[in-house]
């Protein structure tokens, strides 16, 4: 059967053997590649449940919605509760930046499913990033974590870039780290957080140790607990709306072709899990520049051309999760589409056309440009739902989880 | 910093550099390097002038940059290795840290009060008469995982993670223009890289400085550095729009084009060249 076939199947199977139906989506390539690659970690073992550990860290315990696959964790870095706590911690610290005002978490906002609202982000000193501050929710699932990077594929190592990056500036601490250890030292809060996460060294405060803290606070943050999944995996005819489910029927229509790009289980183009371990890093052109008819982006901008330098890779880009998308516009790597609405009319165009100015061109024509964008037909109703399908995505115990919110907030309750 | 010990060993290796004579086993040799700009020694907190086409006027931020696959060149051609002093703060394997900067003035930004300038190591015994380097991390060691790298592979101010490696060099300066102020950097490294982080890469541009200093005498101060020449060809005081302030390696800023070809380096289909930066003092 083909994929759509698939997809439109398991909607009807209302949560029966989803955990198969999800290694078979990666092995018949729905989600992504279904070999193995020799790049990353290798997963660790499936707990079935807590180990018991004489005595150190608490044991992990994934508390993962129905349906929803144990993420690969690397090795060299096991999950644990004290990790997660240290990390919660660090990810709204302001301490981590060189203006000492800025922490991750200014980009990456909980109630806006960890995206900061702006079409591009701004760092601590005011800097502004060529691109739009990605979400978090279910980071764990993908095979790359940026926009046009192919070369990151481990949490623990891109949060360097907007710690330590200069161009743009992004938390600012080129130089500072031991400035910035000697802040966390100060704070006994910090002593005790690093010295829970890692018992067994004397001096706990490593940029290492710092970046496995967040890596585990981010790992852990699994969305799947929307309307939709309540419709679909917990059986609730009635969690979507009329509407929600019109809009899911032309989601998944050969008609709009979706979910090539924006399939699975996560809306992703790819899926990484403890079966599957996806060796495909996906990035499209979806037709949103063509300048001059040249097929360029933005020269600041071009997507994985800037790694491969290959012609055809100018404009490609990561399409991300569409979870939570309802809550997380401005949309497109640049945030240059402002709401759903003009993201349907972009691919129901196939491409956008700039009448004038530098970034004059019709992205419809450019010759970089997916196969997959070919623009469809959709009735203005259609439109409606599926704009209401999309937002029934969002996963509001997600977005208010106290466990993922700002601990040093002033307590409400 | 400055040793009575390591000045006899340098003052004694000068000589044996000199006359020729032989001595049993491997023996020290330190190389020096020193750096000039405006004209003057390179140093923090202080004005240079004359910098750049437009004898522009700039103030230093930092100068630090990795040299490694350092060799003697005996009089017969043959090259051998100089055996890198693992001190476990500069030197680590075959890479050493060069830095300049000493903290002060606006060096304090991101630098150390710490400097050196000095390549430590031992070679067999011989008459050596030319030096070669190459300014960059080598390929082993230029995509390791920064965050658990050894000394001088932790300095995040060197670090380049979202390029997967390290930059070779970080040459940075205010220049002023009559009441404006902007920043000029000089950050050159392996672009165009597809690998995984920590672990294999290919980098379409390598970007490493190769340098051969014939008629090279030993002793100290005995590389000069010329900051000035970087600039050959380059107007510090302006930087083309929509690229970073002066060049970064982008493949496609055209403000690295000259500077590229100061070190050498090919660049936007121009082929690789001598370098002029590094020079026999």
């Amino acid at each position: 059967m083909s994929c759509r076939e698939f997809i439109r199947s398991f909607r009807r199977a209302r949560g029966a053997h989803l955990l198969a139906g999800l290694l078979f989506l990666g092995a018949v390539g729905c989600g992504g590649g279904g070999s193995t690659s020799g790049g990353s970690q290798p997963p660790s073992p499936a707990p079935t449940e807590p180990a018991p550990t004489p005595s150190g860290p608490t044991a992990w315990i994934w508390d993962l919605p129905p349906g929803f696959p144990v993420p690969l964790v690397p090795a060299e870095n096991p999950m644990s509760e004290e990790k997660f706590q240290l990390g919660r911690h660090l990810f709204y610290e302001k301490k981590l930046s060189v203006t000492e005002d800025t922490s991750c978490s200014t980009c990456h906002e909980q109630n806006r499913a960890f995206t900061d609202g702006r079409p591009r982000a701004i760092g601590a000193t005011g800097e502004v990033h060529p691109r739009n501050a990605q979400g978090l929710a279910n980071i764990a699932y993908a095979p790359t974590l940026t926009w046009n990077n192919p070369n990151e594929t481990r949490l623990a190592n891109q949060l360097l870039t907007p710690l330590f990056g200069e161009d743009p500036v992004e938390l600012g601490l080129s130089g500072l780290e031991d400035l910035l250890f000697e802040r966390l030292r100060a704070e006994a809060l910090y002593q005790e957080l690093f010295a829970a996460a890692f018992p067994d060294e004397v001096d706990p405060f490593t940029i290492e140790n710092l970046a496995f803290a967040i890596e585990v606070f981010e790992l852990a943050l699994i969305s799947g607990r929307s309307p939709y999944d309540r419709y679909i995996y917990g059986g609730d005819e009635d969690a979507l709306s009329e509407g929600a489910k019109r809009g899911m029927d032309h989601f998944f229509s050969e008609n709009l072709d979706c979910t090539h790009c924006h399939g699975g289980s996560n809306f992703a183009s790819a899926l990484n899990h403890e079966g599957n371990q996806s060796d495909s890093t996906p990035f499209e052109n979806n037709g949103l520049y063509n300048i001059g008819g040249t097929g360029n982006y933005p020269a600041d901008n071009q997507g994985l051309y800037e790694f491969t330098g290959r012609e055809r890779d100018k404009g490609r880009m990561k399409p991300p999760s569409l979870r939570n998308i309802c809550v997380t516009d401005p949309y497109m790597h640049d945030g240059s589409l402002t709401t759903l609405e003009e993201v349907i009319d972009h691919y129901e165009r196939g491409g956008t056309r700039i009448d004038s100015g530098p970034l004059a061109g019709d992205g419809r024509d450019s010759p970089n440009k997916s196969d997959f964008i070919t623009g469809f037909l959709l009735s203005r109703q259609g439109k409606v739902d599926v704009v209401e399908f999309l937002c029934s995505l969002t996963d509001d115990e997600f977005l208010a989880n106290p466990r993922f919110s700002d601990p040093f907030a002033s307590a409400a309750d | 910093m400055f040793s009575i010990r390591n000045f006899s060993v340098v003052f004694l290796t000068s000589l044996l550099a000199a006359c020729g004579s032989s001595s049993s086993g491997p023996r020290n040799v330190e190389i020096d390097v020193s750096a000039i700009l405006g004209g003057e020694p390179f140093a923090c907190d202080r004005l240079f002038d004359g910098v750049g086409d437009t004898d522009a006027t700039v103030d230093p931020i930092d100068l630090r940059l990795y040299v490694s696959e350092v060799e003697l060149v005996r009089e017969d051609g043959n090259a051998v290795p100089v055996d890198l002093t693992q001190d476990g703060e500069w030197q680590y394997q075959n890479v050493a840290l060069l830095d300049f900067e000493n903290g002060t003035g606006l060096c304090g930004q991101r630098g150390t009060p710490e400097t050196n300038t000095t390549i430590r190591g031992t070679v067999p015994d011989g008459n050596y008469t030319a030096v070669r380097f190459v300014m960059g991390v080598p390929e082993t060691l230029n995509h390791i995982d920064a965050a658990t790298a050894p000394s001088p592979l932790n300095k995040t101010a060197l670090w380049w993670n979202w390029n997967m490696g390290y930059k070779f060099i970080r040459f940075d300066m205010e220049v002023l223009d009559g009441d404006a102020i902007s920043e000029f950097r000089v950050h050159i490294g392996s672009t165009m890289c597809e690998g995984d982080m920590a672990g294999e890469a290919i980098c379409a541009n390598p970007n490493r400085t190769q340098v051969d200093l014939v008629e090279w005498s030993g002793g100290r101060g005995s590389i000069l550095m010329d900051l000035d020449s970087i600039f050959v060809g380059t107007d510090v005081q302006t930087n083309l729009p929509d690229t970073p302030p002066g060049c970064m390696s982008r493949p496609d800023d055209g403000d690295c084009g000259p500077i590229f070809e100061r070190f050498g380096l090919p660049f936007m289909g121009s082929p690789a060249s001598e370098q002029k930066v590094f020079f026999p003092n």
